[in-house]
């Protein structure tokens, strides 16, 4: 549990020290003036598209965010042979993985908490809707955190943890999408065992990768709770999801680096 | 200490000069390139709506939002307005359809679509592009017209007083009268018909339905409710 503290806090004054907490903050306050114009120019329900605008943009500024600093944080940390050191102590790798990733985590939730009041003030955000969609932000962060854990740790460069995060990000947020066009046949190849086999291993990525497309739904933020799922889809995903990484985590760092 | 910082200015001195120099150059440069300006964005075809789903990485409220404010501004290029008579109405209202798709209980594609796109004026091309558009509103406000009945008076509107195209006018009114008592639409829609059936030549047809004692029992009460709300509004009295 002490070492818990002691990570979360060492990991929490990083972040004040990088500035990644004020410019997540600044940019999501760009976002919601940018948001906020766009709002202003919507020939009819402003406050709508002001809140799907602004939705999005704190979506992609938190997880963006969050892959950049924990990529170059724990490249920070090999450098310095950081993690090195702290494994030669009496401390698992799992216990080692599993204290970053709740640092981590609880600087990504608590970030995401400034959502919410800021689209309460800016557009007038509120109801369950509001409180659905940070709940969900929150839930996002978590996956995503671990997300990018497991490829700095993993691949060691914060270029290419980076850039392999945003790409599991994204293929994570397409993937459903993908195997709808699949299972459509609409993207059809001349060849049938293409077709096949192309379908195949689409249909066998798509299951494999959070749906994250689920996740912070405008439509929550305008209408409301619905569309079909809500909190307890979301958070059954994310308990399946986030062990299966950290796990996968604390199995690469046994085989491959340390 | 006097003597060091005339050191550290003179040893400052000819960075700052560069930096002064080239922040000058830039200034020059950006007004070189001032007259250069993006063109304005021509409107291709919409993709596969799946595909534009994907676009939204599974938000499909902001892609609505995004696409609706983008359609809102697709022909303003830094200032320069494309006329509305040159766009493609087709295609704009392919884009209407598979936006729509992405939120049907919005009515800010109805604002642009009427407000925006329905605000052509040009004599030559308006009449065949509202016929364009007041079609699709048709398509669309029967479709749900307890939600969009909107879109049906828009048509209905156009239909009589700006398309003069008589078949349009006919089926509006033969579609508009298939309303009468359809659940959750106003009940009044039905009136909008005689006039159109009138635009459509068929002042026969406008005589009938007019004199039909349902219609009359509707134009009575819709008269009956206008009184009482502008009597409201002032003390204003349509009898009097």
């Amino acid at each position: 549990m002490n070492a818990l503290i002691t990570t979360l806090r060492y990991v929490l004054i990083t972040a004040i020290r990088d500035r990644m907490v004020s410019a997540i903050i600044v940019a999501e306050l760009a976002v919601l003036g940018g948001a906020s114009l766009m709002a202003a120019s919507a020939l009819a329900e402003g406050r709508a598209t002001g809140l799907a605008m602004a939705g999005e943009g704190f979506r992609v500024v938190m997880m963006l965010g969050l892959i950049t600093f924990i990529s170059f944080h724990v490249q920070r940390m090999e450098e310095t042979r950081e993690i090195e050191a702290i494994l030669t102590r009496p401390i698992s790798r799992a216990t080692f993985v599993l204290a970053y990733y709740t640092a981590y985590a609880g600087i990504g939730v608590l970030l995401s908490l400034c959502a919410a009041p800021m689209l309460m003030v800016g557009l007038a955000a509120g109801g369950a809707g509001l409180i659905e969609w940070q709940a969900s932000l929150a839930l996002e962060c978590l996956i995503v955190v671990a997300i990018a854990l497991f490829c700095a740790l993993s691949l060691g460069s914060a270029t290419a943890s980076v850039l392999a995060g945003i790409g599991l990000y994204l293929f994570s947020r397409l993937a459903a999408f993908f195997r709808a066009i699949a299972e459509s046949h609409t993207g059809l190849s001349t060849h049938d065992s293409v077709d096949h086999v192309t379908t195949w291993v689409i249909k066998a990525i798509a299951a494999a990768v959070p749906r994250l497309d689920l996740f912070g739904q405008g439509q929550w933020l305008v209408y409301g709770p619905g569309g079909g799922w809500g909190l307890s889809e979301l958070l059954l995903q994310t308990a399946i999801i986030v062990p299966l990484l950290l796990a996968a985590t604390v199995r690469d760092m046994h085989v491959k680096r340390y | 200490m006097p003597s060091r910082l005339i050191a550290s200015v003179r040893s400052a001195a000819p960075l700052w000069a560069a930096i002064l120099l080239l922040f000058g150059g830039q200034v020059l440069v950006s007004q070189h390139l001032k007259p250069f300006r993006p063109a304005i964005e021509e409107m291709p075809y919409p993709p596969n709506p799946l595909a534009l789903k994907a676009l939204g990485l599974g938000d499909d409220q902001f892609l609505f939002r995004a696409e609706v404010s983008w359609l809102q501004g697709v022909g303003d290029g830094g200032g320069r307005l494309k006329p509305l008579k040159d766009y493609d109405y087709d295609r704009v209202i392919e884009w209407l359809r598979v936006i729509d798709g992405l939120d049907p209980q919005s009515r800010s594609l109805f604002e642009v679509g009427a407000r925006y796109f329905g605000a052509i004026s040009d004599p030559g091309s308006a009449p065949l592009k509202l016929k364009a558009l007041a079609t699709y509103f048709l398509e669309v406000g029967m479709s749900d017209p307890a939600q969009r009945w909107p879109w049906l008076v828009w048509a209905a509107v156009k239909a009589q007083h700006t398309i003069g195209d008589k078949e349009l006018a006919r089926r509006a009114a033969d579609q508009l009268m298939s309303l009468r008592g359809a659940a959750g639409a106003p009940y009044w829609l039905p009136l909008l018909a005689p006039p159109l059936y009138r635009a459509a030549g068929d002042s026969d047809r406008a005589a009938l339905v007019m004199a039909d004692p349902d219609m009359i029992r509707l134009r009575q009460r819709a008269f009956t409710e206008l009184n009482g709300r502008l009597s409201q509004m002032g003390s204003f009295d349509l009898n009097q």
